[in-house]
């Protein structure tokens, strides 16, 4: 088999860097993806036909723009009215469910590798993000499970606040964005202190 | 900067959205074959004072058209819709 | 360490037991934590600290603020240098080094001042005259710049890149506070007790605005500075300027985060560019003491009076013995008891007769002489103010009458009135009223969300200012929908001289013959006279916003805060008009120079933009790739085999080895896109000029789209992937203009279709395997799948696998030989390439980069960039065949525009020089072989290469009436080079035109 080699390989090395730091204030890793698939639909028929399907997931059903879905380790994003995407732990994940999805009323597409996930946590996780997105990463505006689409250094990026009581954030940015996004970041982290870390 | 509130995303800065061009003209049906209308919608602008509206693209967002009412004295911004709802071909 | 003559003993908010040195104009200053640079320059006895800007006068500190005109001075040495830095606001720091911008040899001994001949270059209106008028399109500016920029006091730019890092911060607040003093302190105190979020910004090191400028009013102070600072839901940020007010309630502050040090500690930014959105605001700006105009206004030693209070009462300075306080209003007169109490000899000259009784009586405790009636008319001294000649007021406004009266004194200062702050307000498109009462420009509640409190809004007492100010914050509370209870707040108990009781505004004071005196300066930065004023409106420059061009009065970096309302009411005078119909400039961001560094923040250098990587670059950088930045994309442009081997060379040997053997190129680039559901061909028919619903599934088509007003707006293959899924590729300049349009097309006019359409660009790898031995390459490498020509005929694809991981594999070609595009799942691009490069080692397989790609493209014939420049029809590319006749499709009225009808417009051709050794260089004009070289010629070259075919340079060209001028000689003619080539005109395929190799 193949080698399968993230965006960012040779780019994180673990370690303290920047200002110095109390451990923890603020962790950089890179959080392997697993499965990501989008689901689409057409206007007259969408909440029809999608919800029984992100149900049959395990989700409540297409959900809103603000907040995402968690069923078990699955998370569910709604993008845009007709489209939702869809994070599962692994292609295997996807796999297991994937069969018998009617592609004229719900197509899906596979972009599993169009993606690359930054995990950003620690208390200074929000001062981060503020340097990096012109959104609002207060708690009261960004508590768990939210999640916008926004810009990161001219990226599109979506960001997602992990349903966790500490702060920790994910960032899906596309691949080939992926090592300027991670300087970017970086650059943006020496201030606070950061330590990069091999695994979210 | 200009702020729009994306019906998707919610009120979001100017920089994630890019300009589309005037919202007010009227796109023929693909079987149009007559010069006149397409040499209107391609070529033909009004400019006017005040309100006025315009197409944006979410393109680093939800990456959705919106048409958005903006007044061009006083960069005031009204109702900001999703283009799918704002326009129809002219099938006439 | 030298001696402070002018700092007490006493008193002032420094701290006298800690000393340090620095440096100006190689001299050391001494100097106390809580010091600017300003007021250690005072207490040492500094008096000249620059040189006027056109006419070398000496000038000395004037405002204790950021108003300054005068003392601008280069802060720091060096990479960190920093130009038309304000001493006034400049913290000291152990180790500062500042020097004067202008004065040669030295601000002391300025030639320039008695040479004086560089003023004459320079009237009013010199640069109108010199852009506009009899020496527009001539050399005479730059003739005059070489001589103003080095006679002028500019400063200079740093020569070496910034060291220090910069960083933006986006912030959300429901209320913004412009300004702490004790307005905007009571506004954030109403805002925040009310729930809101709230961030107070104060360009200060300290909290406290005017209060710390005054003695009394700081258990107030202390108090309420307390309770905002312990409130959760308040951000201060104190050192940060709001410079700018925007759209959308955003605002642009920058926080000198570490500008009161050398050099900032590991890590940490300079300066931080805070951009703030806000639901309301509040501006608490203050007002800027307005000066008086006069004779000799400007020697060092007239000052700003309220700037002679915070020098007192902040930093424990007296900046004269004998002190004349020349005012039209009563608020020198709590400074002038402070003043003598100090020890002055203090005098005040008032232009208004009839004075209170209330203050006479405090005058006469203070032992503080009032000539009540008098106006200062000129100074003398020649590098500082030595006496002032004052004479009684009389007449018309600014009127004079004899005798005259010489006071002796070291330091004169002045009061005008008060100018409110209406920068931030003004910015958002508002123009102020002029309100006669006040004589001053005053904002309205014409801004919902930005709602105006204290001096700026024309309180002219403390205790006007913070129940003005608690009030705002509660009413922007409101704005953001926090109506929660404020309570109440005292304001601090203090004696409280407004500045408004009987002010009059005077535009300069007349000498007894009714003549303005010669050296009446209106903008100090920009040395303005009078005289400048009356000459612009001689010569008919009767807008006040052509006043300030013609004049530059207000031009300067301090953008006239000192001298805009007197430059207008000059005007005014002139015009014979009241100054509500002179009206007022508009006021533009930022409101104080902000540092490029800190806007653009971590976006510099490699970062000015984002840059894309394919999956395989690591492989290209390891393998040692010259990169070239192609769009956002960086890819191999070659890889050189030795360390000496140019670009010229690697191509060439990199294309020959593709026609030999087979290459490898990463075309990951190419934009992708998704084309999904049951209208999908639909679709495609609607944006292609040519069908796509008569394609079959597992077959590829080239397509070309046009944009509506019938250009060539893209080309790219597509596959059908299934009856209701197409994949697409573009070019990968235009990748995301087609996503963008198609998402228009399918959200606006199109809504009907049932088609979605997904970027997936990033999710694929793509390698272009080309030569006669790719087959074989691909067969060995993929094993089970037949990629037989019967099997796999051109444009068509297959599924298969390398190594486990499934695969697409496209046959088409781009260079004319033999060749497959193979599609892998991004993450195993890299390993995939290495896999290739391996098995093809006994077959001689080669990577190669866009040059050698450019090359194969052009001796195939191929469009690309230089040929899809959005200024090309179908036919002038001899695409017409790709035209359907059979439907239409976007762009397919327009096309037919008589003008894109044209039988003479430029077409495509190849063309081939005559003499194989010289090149051709791409945007040359093509002219015919003989007659004259003039105009835009027949057309002009596209795209260029050596081809390692036919052993030759070629190109390809765009030439009027091209297809009928076949073997005909054309001259290049590249006008930036000087160069003339011959070449002779071909069909635009040069290798293989009938496709024998790429079908084999
Ligand atoms: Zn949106």
């Amino acid at each position: 088999m193949l080698e399968f080699r993230s965006a960012l390989d040779g780019h994180l090395s673990p370690g303290h860097f920047g200002a110095a730091a109390e451990p923890g204030k603020l962790i950089l890793s890179e959080r392997p993806l697993g499965a990501l698939v989008q689901v689409g639909g057409w206007r007259d028929s969408f909440e029809s036909v999608a919800a029984p399907l992100l149900q049959r997931f395990g989700f409540a059903g297409t959900g809103g723009f603000a907040m995402a879905q968690t069923a078990g380790e699955a998370i569910a994003f709604r993008t845009a009215p007709e489209r939702i995407l869809l994070n599962f732990p692994s292609p295997a994940a996807w796999e297991a469910v994937a069969a018998g999805i009617d592609q004229a009323a719900t197509p899906t597409l596979d972009l599993s590798h169009a993606r690359t996930v930054v995990r950003v946590s620690g208390p200074a996780a929000a001062g981060l993000l503020a340097r990096l997105l012109p959104i609002d990463f207060d708690d009261a505006a960004f508590g768990p499970d939210r999640f916008v689409q926004s810009t990161l250094h001219s990226v599109g990026v979506l960001v997602h606040r992990r349903a966790r009581s500490a702060p920790c954030v994910d960032l899906y940015m596309p691949s080939s964005f992926a090592v300027t996004v991670w300087e970017m970041v970086t650059h943006n982290a020496a201030s606070f202190g950061y330590q990069v870390s091999g695994a979210g | 900067m200009l702020r729009f509130k994306c019906p998707v995303c919610g009120l979001r800065d100017e920089t994630e959205f890019d300009y589309g061009g005037d919202a007010t003209v009227v796109r023929p049906a693909t079987a149009e074959t007559a010069f006149e209308p397409w040499y209107d919608y391609v070529f033909l602008r009004d400019n006017p004072r005040g309100p006025h509206r315009e197409f944006w693209h979410h393109s680093r967002g939800c990456r959705q058209w919106v048409v958005v009412e903006r007044d061009t004295l006083s960069h005031d911004i009204g109702d900001v819709v999703l283009a799918r709802d704002a326009v129809k071909e002219n099938r006439s | 360490m030298t001696m402070q003559p002018n700092r007490l003993a006493v008193g002032g908010r420094i701290d006298r037991g800690t000393t340090f040195s620095i440096r100006f104009n190689d001299r050391d200053i001494v100097a106390h934590p809580g010091d600017t640079l300003a007021s250690a320059l005072l207490a040492n006895g500094v008096k000249i600290v620059g040189r006027s800007f056109k006419y070398h006068r000496p000038r000395g500190v004037f405002s204790a603020g950021v108003e300054e005109p005068n003392a601008l001075v280069q802060l720091r040495e060096g990479a960190r240098t920093e130009p038309n830095s304000r001493a006034t606001t400049v913290e000291a720091y152990p180790g500062l080094v500042a020097r004067s911008q202008s004065g040669w040899p030295s601000v002391d001994t300025d030639l320039g001042a008695i040479v004086g001949a560089f003023a004459r270059f320079m009237p009013a209106g010199f640069y109108y005259k010199t852009f506009i008028g009899p020496f527009r399109n001539t050399r005479w500016w730059m003739f005059c710049e070489h001589f103003i920029r080095r006679a002028a006091g500019t400063g200079i730019a740093p020569a070496a890149p910034d060291p220090d890092t910069y960083e933006k911060v986006n912030a959300f607040c429901d209320v913004l506070v412009v300004g702490a003093g004790p307005a905007g302190l009571s506004a954030a105190l109403a805002a925040a007790r009310a729930g809101a979020r709230v961030i107070l910004a104060e360009q200060d090191r300290d909290l406290g605005g005017s209060l710390l400028d005054q003695t009394v009013g700081d258990t107030w102070l202390r108090a309420t500075v307390d309770e905002v600072a312990s409130l959760p839901n308040v951000r201060i940020l104190t050192r940060t300027t709001t410079f700018g007010a925007f759209d959308g309630d955003v605002y642009g502050l920058v926080e000198r985060a570490w500008d009161h040090v050398d050099v900032p500690p590991p890590h940490q930014p300079r300066q931080r560019y805070w951009v703030v959105r806000a639901r309301s605001a509040v501006m608490a700006t203050g007002a800027i003491e307005r000066p008086l105009v006069f004779g000799g206004n400007d020697l060092p030693g007239v000052m700003s009076a309220s700037a002679l209070r915070a020098y007192l009462n902040r930093y424990g300075v007296l900046c004269g013995r004998k002190i004349v306080l020349f005012t039209a209003n009563d608020s020198v007169y709590a400074t002038a008891g402070e003043l003598a109490r100090a020890g002055a000899a203090v005098t005040i000259v008032d232009m208004r007769s009839d004075l209170p009784e209330e203050l006479r009586s405090r005058t006469a405790a203070a032992k503080v002489d009032v000539l009540a009636g008098f106006a200062v008319v000129n100074t003398h001294g020649g590098k500082a103010v030595t006496a002032v000649t004052v004479a009684a007021v009389s007449g018309r406004e600014g009127g004079t009458k004899g005798p005259v009266r010489r006071i002796d004194c070291d330091v004169v200062g002045v009061s005008g009135g008060f100018t409110p702050t209406l920068h931030l307000w003004s910015q958002r498109g508002r123009k102020p009223r002029f309100d006669t009462d006040k004589l001053a420009f005053l904002p309205d509640g014409s801004i919902p969300t930005l709602v105006c409190a204290g001096a700026c809004a024309g309180a002219d007492t403390i205790t006007d200012a913070v129940s003005s100010g608690f009030a705002a914050g509660a009413k922007a509370a409101a704005a953001a929908d926090f109506v929660g209870d404020a309570g109440a707040l005292a304001p601090p108990k203090l004696a409280d001289d407004g500045w408004q009781r009987g002010a009059m505004l005077i535009s300069a004071v007349r000498a007894p013959d009714g003549e303005i005196p010669a050296k009446s300066f209106f903008d100090l930065q920009h040395d303005v006279k009078s005289t400048d004023i009356e000459l612009a409106h001689r010569e008919g420059y009767v807008s006040v916003e052509h006043l300030k061009r013609y004049t530059t009065n207000g031009m300067a970096t301090d953008q006239g805060k000192t001298s805009n309302v007197n430059a207008l009411a000059r005007l005014a005078e002139l015009r014979g008009s009241p100054i509500p119909a002179v009206g007022t400039t508009t006021f533009r961001p930022p409101y104080t120079p902000v540092a490029f560094g800190a806007i653009v923040g971590h976006e510099i250098g490699r970062h000015f933009r984002p840059t894309r990587l394919s999956p395989i670059h690591g492989w290209h950088a390891a393998r040692g790739a010259a990169f070239i930045d192609a769009g956002s994309w960086s890819r191999p442009r070659y890889y050189p085999v030795s360390p000496g081997e140019d670009v010229q060379a690697g191509y060439i040997r990199e294309a020959r080895h593709v026609r030999a053997a087979v290459g490898l190129v990463d075309v990951s680039p190419l934009g992708k896109i998704a084309v999904q559901g049951p209208d999908a061909a639909e679709f495609l028919d609607r944006v292609y000029t040519n069908m796509f619903s008569t394609l079959k599934v597992g077959r590829l088509r080239y397509g070309v789209m046009l944009r509506d007003d019938g250009f060539v707006f893209d080309d790219g293959t597509t596959a059908r992937l299934s009856e209701t899924e197409f994949f697409m590729s573009t070019t990968t300049v235009n990748a995301g203009k087609v996503m963008a349009r198609l998402e228009f097309l399918l959200q606006t006019a199109w809504s009907d279709l049932k088609v979605q359409v997904t970027s997936v660009s990033d999710q694929w790898a793509t390698i272009a395997v080309a030569g006669p031995k790719s087959r074989t390459l691909l067969q060995a490498t993929c094993g089970a799948a037949d990629l037989s020509a019967q099997a796999l005929p051109n444009m068509a694809f297959a599924c298969a696998a390398i190594d486990g991981v499934p695969v697409r594999i496209h046959r088409m070609s781009y260079s004319g030989e033999l060749a497959f595009e193979v599609y892998i799942p991004a993450r195993y691009g890299h390993s995939a390439w290495a896999e290739l490069m391996r098995v093809g080692e006994p077959f001689g397989v080669a990577p190669y980069g866009t040059e050698a790609m450019g090359a194969l493209r052009i001796e195939k014939g191929h469009v690309a960039g230089g040929e899809l420049d959005g200024r090309t029809t179908l036919k002038d590319l001899a695409l017409e065949r790709f035209a359907s006749t059979k439907k239409s499709f976007a762009g397919c009225v327009l096309r037919k525009r008589p003008v894109l009808e044209d039988p003479t417009r430029p077409s495509l051709v190849g063309l081939m020089t005559i003499d194989k050794t010289v090149s051709i260089k791409a945007g040359s004009l093509l002219f015919p072989a003989t007659g004259d070289i003039a105009g835009h010629g027949d057309g002009h070259v596209t795209s260029t290469t050596f081809s390692p075919t036919l052993g030759g340079h070629i190109a390809l060209g765009l030439l009027a009436r091209g297809p009928a001028r076949l073997g005909e000689t054309i001259r290049c003619v590249d006008f930036l080079g000087g160069t003339t080539v011959n070449c002779v005109v071909t069909a635009p395929c040069f290798v293989d035109p009938e496709g024998v190799r790429q079908n084999a």
